[in-house]
């Protein structure tokens, strides 16, 4: 159990062990655009599959030689695809130099992954009801999991909030809205910038009255998270029971 | 008894003559951007109109914003389609006819640059 978290802290098994034999090679085999400057890359194990968790994240390092920037630089991307699939996937959006050539990153080209890493699912859970936020792309864990709930089949109790800028940017609404269909207590909504401004803890109350009995996973932009995590703990949720991930552009 | 006097003597003096040196070297950003207010072009504006170099016209001020952009509270296009521009209105009004916090025009004196050069 401690080798198990060792290993999933990145700091200290990548810094001493990882870097040399962690790096697996992978073939990116689909390049999908699901928005503008915003993509999912499918890739194929050369050799065996990794074995991960909903939620982890992995870091990728693309070979591809045709890349103008960011060739053989390692970037941490949540997984968005389910354990059970054979491929893993990766949701990439365009936030600086090394992402913005990914956008068009060639198929057949080569990339390493290392990892898994992160226990963003993982952290204790007392209560059995959950609320997910998930915010642009920081909607990738939940992704994740999503999928390999809907492949399991068994009911759940999730409200999840998927809070874009509009409905343009709500690209995986549609397939979140088909697994709700195929789960029992699965639900989703949407939160659109445009038309509701930030995301606030009013928001989220009048969308899923009893937050404060759910565990509460966040994941997005920095001052998304910021904008509800304190108002949720003045409202009684434990800060025990909100976990979250920031998604932010360094 | 006065080897150790000395010794005491150098090492204060050292300390103070450091902290000198160390304050002169690094003065108040905002004194140095008061100081040097400079005067900005509309056309030197627009060069700076990408997410690693965004600068705004507010109010006749410019600011340079590159490093508040990622802390917006608004996904990252509200605030981008604004660089190198005149976004007086935009903060306003924040494209809808609600303007800022009180709180977030203090924030924007942070970044003020220099003044937009009227031609």
């Amino acid at each position: 159990m401690l080798w198990a978290r060792w290993r999933s802290h990145p700091c200290s098994y990548r810094t001493f062990f990882a870097g040399w034999i962690g790096k697996k090679s992978y073939t990116i085999t689909d390049v999908r655009t699901l928005a503008q400057r915003v993509v999912e890359l499918t890739l194929r194990p050369r050799n065996r599959l990794l074995r991960y968790e909903p939620g982890q994240f992995v870091y990728l390092s693309p070979l591809d030689s045709n890349l103008s920037v960011g060739r053989g630089e390692e970037h941490p991307y949540t997984l968005s695809s389910a354990p059970h699939e054979r491929v893993l996937r990766v949701v990439i959006k365009d936030f600086g130099d090394a992402t913005h050539a990914l956008q068009a990153v060639s198929v057949g080209s080569e990339a390493l992954i290392e990892g898994p890493y992160g226990h963003f699912f993982r952290k204790s859970k007392k209560k059995t009801g959950e609320l997910w936020v998930g915010g642009g792309v920081g909607l990738t864990p939940f992704l994740s999991r999503a999928r390999a709930l809907a492949k399991e089949g068994k009911a759940v109790d999730i409200r999840l909030i998927y809070c874009v800028q509009d409905e343009s940017r709500a690209y995986f609404l549609p397939e979140l809205k088909e697994i709700a269909s195929s789960i029992e207590g699965f639900d989703v909504r949407p939160h659109y910038f445009y038309r509701e401004g930030p995301l606030t803890v009013d928001f989220i109350a009048a969308r899923c009255p009893d937050f404060s009995a759910r565990e509460i996973y966040i994941c997005g932009p920095t001052p998304m998270i910021d904008g509800v995590r304190k108002p949720l703990v003045r409202k009684g949720v434990g800060s025990a029971h909100i976990h979250s991930e920031e998604f932010s552009w360094l | 008894m006065k080897r150790l006097m000395y010794s005491v003597f150098i090492a204060f003096w050292s300390s103070v003559a450091t902290i000198v040196v160390l304050g002169a070297l690094s003065s108040d950003p905002v004194e140095r951007a008061a100081g040097k207010a400079r005067l900005v072009t509309s056309q030197e504006l627009t060069r700076h109109n990408s997410q690693k170099d965004c600068w705004m016209a507010i109010d006749g001020k410019v600011y340079d914003l590159t490093g508040y952009v990622p802390k917006h509270p608004a996904p990252p296009s509200v605030i981008l389609q604004w660089c190198g521009k005149d976004a007086t209105e935009a903060f306003d009004t924040k494209g809808y006819g609600r303007p800022h916090s009180p709180a977030a025009k203090a924030m924007l004196g942070e970044y003020v640059i220099g003044e937009l050069k009227n031609n």
